[in-house]
């Protein structure tokens, strides 16, 4: 015969039981998340602003795990326990909230949701700690000193690079040195776009006619990807670049001055450095 | 009605949705344009011409890109199949006329052999042009290579408006080298907003249509 709800005793001791196997997979289970899980997490670690974002994602799972499971492991040991066991014709017991757990709840996820929203939020656009917010070209923050200023056009269907500082040259590969800010200017030429470097913890809109500003510091080289995160076209898939690179400041120097040359030949065409560019006619064709 | 006939009723209507759904799916499969293999020893050629308008079928107004055969017939295909750690020749008969660049840095030739091409069977090789005499480029993002090809003049006698176009109208000749590298399948546009009538920005149809102002490069 199955259990009775409403037998008080009884419940008690569902409860402990419940909370028992919740603790101990709790226990078991978290710090699993957070030290192997955790290091493995998006967007990794090659910018100090990825690594931080990695740091949120832990935590974020770090909690939010016993709360899962706190709820899997009740919905399991009911299903198991109160299940049907043909031998029960009985109405079931009427059911009454009950205030401490209700409390607890409440006053639980208050406290999380209290930890999280300002923690994040300094982590997402601290100075010296977060890629921004890309809401503009007035960052509410920014990192000390001289960043690199690297300009990324979204055009259908690829991204494009300006260096305004080494002459205001393009290029359609993104290379960055390792250890020095750098700030990112977004823009379009066309339709909406969205520049998401993954690996450096980057990701703003490209919308024509504004110039949105992140920031990252990478602090490991390599190389890392960048795709459109915003449907752009039916090519909306393919605007994706596994070239971009992150490099020591020699071979930034060295390849800078290389694009430098390159650019030698097309430099006359390209308009003055803007951060917003209006190309006339909007509309071609034909 | 009874519940039988009911249901061979809806049997009925799924089939005619399942059926007419596998036939839109095949005959969508059996209108993708055919992959043009160039191969051969030495250097082989691509040759590629590209047109303003196709002139017939239905999207007669759309301009193209068209390759060659073999066989020296043309096809209006944008899917090519090229060697790996090769080097290529590509030619393109260039018929459309003068549209203009949006991002003026395409009129730069990038990532092809020595840095420049060819314009008209001229010696000397051309690493930029004007971006106002673009009609089309020749874009591969991953690879790192874009080649702007001028247009003719707007105004040239004896323009090119049915596809395929014969060397005796009116166009300009491209040629330039690349070095293919590892295998792999490659994504290719034409950078300017050439798509006629109302699209938005000039980037729609043609495109964003394989088969027309994009596709794909197979290196194997």
């Amino acid at each position: 015969m199955s259990p009775d709800p409403s037998d008080r005793t009884g419940s008690r001791s569902h409860g402990r039981r419940i909370l028992l196997i919740w603790f101990l997979l709790a226990v078991i289970a978290t710090p699993l998340v957070a030290i192997v899980l955790g290091p493995h997490l998006p967007p990794g670690d090659q910018t100090v602003q990825a690594a931080n974002q990695q740091v949120i994602n832990t935590i974020l799972l770090s909690l939010v795990t016993p709360i899962v499971l706190g709820v899997a492991v009740y919905v399991a040991y009911v299903l198991i326990m109160f299940r049907d066991r043909g031998d029960d014709r009985a109405d079931a017991s009427v059911l009454r909230g009950d205030r401490r757990v209700t409390s607890l709840w409440i006053l639980g996820t208050m406290a999380i949701v209290a930890f999280v929203v300002p923690y994040g939020t300094w982590q997402w656009m601290g100075p010296g700690v977060g890629s921004g917010s890309a809401q503009g070209p007035e960052p509410i923050a920014r990192p000390k000193g001289e960043p690199l200023e690297v300009q990324v056009i979204g055009q259908q269907w690829q991204f494009t690079y300006r260096y305004p500082s080494y002459d205001g040259i393009e290029t359609q590969e993104l290379v960055i040195p390792e250890g020095r800010y750098v700030e990112f200017h977004v823009t379009s030429l066309d339709v909406n776009h969205s520049f998401w470097a993954i690996g450096l913890g980057v990701k703003a809109d490209a919308v024509n006619g504004a110039d949105n500003v992140v920031f990252a510091k990478a602090s490991r080289r390599g190389s890392f990807a960048i795709r459109c995160a915003e449907l752009c076209g039916l090519w909306h898939g393919q605007m994706y670049q596994k070239r971009a690179k992150v490099v020591r400041e020699g071979a930034f120097a060295t390849w800078i001055a290389d694009q430098v040359e390159r650019n030698q030949d097309v430099l006359a065409y390209l308009p003055p450095y803007a951060h917003t560019y209006y190309p006339q006619p909007f509309y071609r064709g034909g | 009605m009874t519940t039988k006939v009911r249901a061979v009723i809806v049997a009925g209507l799924f089939g005619v949705f399942v059926s007419g759904f596998a036939a839109y799916v095949l005959l969508f499969a059996r209108q993708q344009p055919p992959v043009v293999s160039v191969s051969g020893g030495g250097t082989p050629t691509l040759v590629l011409q590209t047109v303003g308008t196709l002139g017939h079928g239905h999207h007669g107004d759309w301009p193209s890109y068209l390759v060659q055969r073999p066989d020296g017939s043309w096809v209006r295909s944008t899917t090519f199949r090229l060697p790996a750690n090769s080097t290529v020749r590509v030619k393109v008969f260039e018929y459309d006329t003068q549209t203009g660049l949006r991002n003026n840095f395409f009129a730069l030739s990038q990532g092809i052999v020595d840095g420049g091409m060819e314009i008209d069977g001229g010696a000397a090789t051309v690493t930029s042009v004007d971006p106002s005499t673009v009609a089309h480029t020749w874009t591969i993002p991953g690879m790192g290579i874009s080649v702007p090809l001028v247009g003719v003049a707007n105004d040239a006698p004896n323009q090119c408006t049915i596809a395929p176009c014969d060397e005796s109208m009116a166009h300009r000749t491209i040629e330039f080298v690349i070095r293919t590298g590892k295998p792999g399948h490659y994504r290719w546009q034409c950078i300017v907003p050439c798509a006629p009538g109302g699209f938005l920005f000039g980037n729609g149809g043609p495109m964003q249509t394989v088969g027309y102002m994009g596709g794909f490069v197979d290196v194997a």
